[in-house]
């Protein structure tokens, strides 16, 4: 392991500190939603990265993934009986491999195109198992939705949004962390270097297509984890969600937060969501038709112009801005400019 | 490695304690004023405070913005006439997309930040069903969904749907099919979503229960969005139809027409949904499809003339004098009439089981619905509808009120 | 037999449109490397433009046709000038999601502008249909597959014959060499998304007497022109003209004869199925990669 025992201390500070955040500064019920909601989509954002940012594909369809993982896991805990809390961690394990087996077959069938060909397929895909959510009434009840109970695992109720914030971090931290040593891994570094260039990459012996599988499966497992969180927290699923808005949504989010970063991932789940909200609480202009869509669009665009590595790595912009007013300060000092 | 481990149980640790400690803290969602005999959260003095949840942006707001149009356009006439009760009433409006999980914090919003006293209005079956729970928990009367949910009518006291949801216009449409136009080769053409599955499946139950199955010849399948509707009009036109129920909203219902109109169907008899029920949709409708929009009828919920839209007409034009006058504009200020009809019964009564019990013998007849009644255990909504054909003066088209209004026994 | 080249007929209508776009797409793509998500919202602008000039403002349809196409030349330069170019070096996603800002942008500019509502807007031809052994056959739609025909035959001559032609498939071919052959690029640029822009304009304003014009009206056609440029594939130019031709007819064919609640998971499977074999499209060429 890379981290000192230092760095180690540091990030579960950081981290105890961000579980006890909202408790101390008394967020309101519907702000620990939100904050919910961006936690499940920091957990999808980081499979996509390692997708997009380590592997360097593009996928358009992920939203599918993780509708999928809400619908198993509301199917399996409704259909199974009471087990004292094992169904949901059965249902959310499944949410994950369920999708995980499917991203398999799908990248078997589409990694072997490149660049937008392989994102319209991703495209071709997602709306295939959005259409499949709309039409299997048996398993999905179709238009209608499906409700799903909160988890209650064995006894202790994570009904409030709290308690229900506290483990879905306790998950995002512990997929960071795996995140965080598949990168450091074997796989990782192979990943990384297919990134950089697929030629010289398969030249050094590197099977481009099965690491490409890997990534593509792992952040299916990602995605569907985090659909089968949100069922949990919101408890009615429908298939309309799961479209090509959401799927464009977790791109924005890794490229916003910043490719091939763990912190990016989170980053850009919180600025994808929470901006929109923020934007149409403020008065009078919140009110104008669409207007928080317009801004949302500008964000977007000032951070890729201004700070295209992502917002993770704003200390590189900020640095040598720094750095440089400091150097014109000191020269100025010296009398030499 | 053994450091990381000790660091990982410990965060474990830590975090299961917040588990069980959080828990305990967020028991504090009591219901602020629904055991009291007094006044509820969000009345004050010489104010009602209230809230809506509907889509504002996006795709969709072409329903949603029209809609809390009229419904904010209503409340703006009470208040100029000087509120209930000496009370104005204050709007706040919540957009969510149309997504479930903003819907959810929407309402958690009004209800918890807000404080409002009701929720009126919610649109979109997904964020409906979504925070139904939430609302049936904290007991606070929600008037009028924009939703066609089932559910709705079972979900508990507190809730108030009023308008027929596409399941129950479905099964009424098969009645008018039967009874009215006597039709014997009839089509229903459907948009592939959950507005046209329900009306479908609506109509196919309420065949079944008249014993006239054999009546329906096919069922075919259209996009909303789709830009060519040859397919399936050709479909259609296979049967030699003698009516088509066509079950989709205003675009694809509109393609549809000049299909027809363009294929030489413009004898049939059409039968569309109370979302098309509006002047605008003709006026988008007609243009493309001169002769097939003769045989075009409507179904509706709402007692529409020129004189009784005349206080929708005026508010609009005074506050949103750019935002479209259709069926969701009515929808939305029947929700406001609906609210306040229980709110001025219940008079200062104004706790949240004073207003339930108001709403509980409300007989309401003045607004643009015919009849609005809610009793004990019974939250149907309304159930009566009528039918209504297109009349033509002058190069504008307009429906006009065919039959009476009738429910489906 | 009638009822196969009704649809046939309908086919080549919406695919003549879906080839306009595509055809857009894939011209901004190989000359300034970017897949521009929000060239259907363009389109919409366009057509609201061409609405408003002819309904608001009472010009006649001709009028308001080339009124709204000098929106579009102006629209795409503009985009092109202020939010693409400062971006070139950015990476393929990251001018992705620049154009994802746009959809939200220029969409919600839209709403704002023009108002959500729907309005009908005349078709280009509004003779009566004419019956052709049993097949209804509208001049307007003859008129769709005529125009197409004729701005194909006029991109190609001009791809292929003049000196605007040769800049910008050297572009295309390889930027950097083009730049030090003297090929001014960023006009090669300008010229692309102009002409795409116009493209999308010219099809958002036939497409209209069908779907009405409103906010959404070119979802559909927005997401079918990706489907025809990635099935003709995005390394020729008439690649995408033909893929868009073939997915009109197949879609209605699938729809008639097979399903059509599933018609659109078909097409897509048999697209997929296409660049299993093709994976760079039907007249898709193999790129060569530097290492």
């Amino acid at each position: 392991m890379n981290l000192s025992k230092k760095q180690i201390l540091i990030y579960s500070g950081i981290i105890l500190i961000l579980a006890i955040l909202p408790f101390l500064l008394g967020f309101g019920r519907s702000t620990m939603t939100m904050i919910n909601t961006v936690v499940i989509y920091s957990i999808a954002a980081l499979g996509f990265n390692i997708l997009l940012g380590y592997a360097g594909q593009i996928s358009l369809g992920h939203a599918a993934f993780m509708g999928l993982g809400a619908y198993v896991s509301a199917y399996i805990t409704n259909t199974l009986p009471d087990m004292g809390g094992l169904e949901y961690i059965l249902g959310i394990l499944l949410a994950g491999i369920v999708p995980l087996a499917i991203g398999l077959i799908l990248g078997l069938i589409a990694l072997r195109l490149e660049g937008h060909y392989l994102a319209i397929a991703t495209l071709g895909f997602g709306v295939t198992i959005q259409q499949v959510f709309k039409e299997w009434t048996g398993f999905t009840n179709g238009f209608s939705g499906m409700n799903a109970k909160a988890i209650n695992l064995f006894g202790i109720s994570l009904r409030s949004r709290e308690s229900f914030y506290i483990f879905s971090l306790v998950i995002l931290v512990l997929l960071s962390i795996f995140s965080y040593n598949l990168i450091r891994s074997k796989i990782g570094r192979g990943l990384i270097a297919m990134r950089d260039s697929e030629h010289a990459a398969q030249a050094m012996g590197i099977s481009l297509f099965k690491y490409k599988l890997i990534a593509f499966s792992l952040s299916a497992f990602y995605a569907g984890i985090a659909g089968g969180l949100y069922i949990h927290l919101i408890r009615f699923v429908e298939p309309n969600q799961w479209g090509v808005e959401l799927s464009l949504n977790l791109l924005a989010m890794v490229v916003i937060g910043g490719l091939a970063s763990i912190l990016g991932s989170v980053l850009g789940a919180a600025f994808i969501t929470v901006i929109p909200e923020i934007l149409k609480e403020i008065p009078l202009i919140g009110e104008i038709r669409n207007f928080s869509m317009i801004l949302t669009g500008v964000a977007l665009i000032l951070v890729i112009m201004f700070i295209p590595h992502g917002l993770s790595r704003i200390t590189y912009k900020i640095k040598p801005l720094v750095k440089k007013t400091r150097r014109n300060k000191k020269l100025e000092d010296q009398e030499v400019v | 490695m053994f450091k990381r481990l000790i660091s990982l149980m410990l965060i474990l640790v830590l975090s299961i304690s917040m588990v069980a400690c959080g828990d305990g803290e967020s028991e504090d969602t009591s219901s602020e004023g629904s055991t009291e005999v007094e006044l509820a959260q969000g009345i004050t003095e010489d104010s009602i405070k209230i809230g809506t949840v509907a889509v504002q942006s996006g795709a969709l707001s072409f329903i949603g913005a029209p809609y809390v149009a009229g419904m904010e356009s209503y409340f703006k006439t009470i208040n100029e006439d000087g509120g209930v009760n000496g009370r104005k009433i204050e709007l706040i409006k919540k957009d969510d997309e149309f997504k479930p999980d903003k819907s959810v914090q929407a309402v958690e919003s009004l209800i918890f930040d807000e404080e409002v006293f009701a929720i009126v209005g919610h649109l979109g079956t997904p964020g409906v069903v979504a925070s139904q729970e939430i609302v049936k928990e904290e007991g606070i009367p929600s008037v009028y969904f924009g939703s066609g949910a089932v559910s709705l009518t079972k979900a508990g006291e507190n809730f108030f749907p009023v308008q027929p949801n596409y399941l129950y216009e479905g099964k009424l449409m098969s009645k008018f099919a039967v009874e009215e136009f006597d039709a014997k080769n009839i089509v229903i053409m459907y948009q592939n979503d959950d507005v046209g599955n329900d009306g479908l499946d609506g109509f196919k139950d309420g065949l079944k229960e008249l014993g006239e199955d054999s009546r329906l010849k096919a069922e075919v399948a259209f996009g909303g969005a789709d830009t060519d509707f040859t397919v399936p009009i050709q479909k259609a036109k296979e049967q030699e139809p003698d009516l088509i129920i066509l079950y989709g909203l205003s675009t694809g219902t509109a393609g549809i027409l000049k299909g027809m109109e363009n294929l030489g169907m413009t004898d049939v008899d059409t039968l569309t949904t109370y979302s098309n029920a509006d002047a605008s949709f003709l006026a988008v409708a007609a243009p493309g499809a001169p002769n097939a929009i003769n045989n075009l009828h409507v179904m509706g919920w709402l007692e529409v003339t020129e004189e009784s839209l005349q206080p929708l007409n005026d508010a609009m034009a005074k506050h949103f004098p750019d935002t479209p006058i259709n069926a969701y504009t009515m929808a939305g200020w029947v929700a406001g009439e609906t609210f306040v009809a229980g709110l001025e019964k219940a008079g200062d009564k104004l706790s949240w089981d004073g207003y339930i019990e108001a709403m509980n013998g409300l007989n309401y007849t003045d607004g643009l619905a015919a009849e609005i009644s809610y009793s004990e255990g019974v939250r149907e909504g309304v159930t009566q509808m009528s039918v209504s054909k297109v009349s033509e003066s002058d190069g504008t088209y307009i429906f006009e009120q065919m039959t009476d209004f009738m429910e489906f026994k | 037999m009638a009822i196969f080249f009704q649809n046939i007929m309908a086919g080549l209508e919406t695919g003549s449109l879906y080839a306009l776009a595509a055809l857009g797409l894939v011209l901004i793509f190989r000359t300034s490397d970017v897949i521009n998500f929000a060239q259907g919202e363009m389109a919409m602008f366009s057509t609201f433009v061409a609405f408003t000039l002819f309904d608001g403002l009472g010009l006649s349809y001709p009028l308001a046709v080339i009124g709204a196409l000098i929106f579009a030349l102006l629209f795409g330069f503009i985009v092109e000038r202020i939010f693409i170019r400062p971006a070139s070096d950015a990476s393929l996603v990251s001018k992705m999601i620049i154009t994802l800002g746009l959809i939200m942008i220029i969409g919600g500019l839209a709403s704002a502008i023009f108002g959500i509502d729907s309005y009908y807007f005349r078709q280009a031809i509004s003779a009566d249909s004419i019956d052709a052994a049993g097949v209804v056959v509208q001049p307007n739609a003859l008129f769709i597959i005529a125009i197409t025909l004729v701005i194909m035959a006029g991109l190609f001559y001009m791809i292929n014959k003049t000196k605007v032609g040769i800049a910008i498939r050297a572009t295309a071919q390889n930027e950097k060499t083009a730049r030090l052959m003297g090929i001014p690029v960023f006009k090669v640029y300008s010229m692309s998304w102009i002409i795409a822009t116009i493209l999308g304009a010219i099809a958002g304003i036939l497409m209209a007497p069908t779907t009405n014009v409103s906010t959404t009206m070119m979802a559909e056609v927005h997401l079918k022109s990706f489907i025809a440029a990635v099935l003709g594939g995005f390394g020729s130019f008439h690649g995408p003209v033909i893929g868009g031709l073939i997915i009109g007819i197949l879609d209605n064919l699938v729809g008639m004869y097979i399903s059509l609640t599933w018609k659109t998971v078909i097409v897509y499977g048999l697209l997929i199925v296409t660049l299993i074999v093709k994976p760079t499209g039907i007249f898709g060429k193999t790129h060569r990669k530097k290492v």
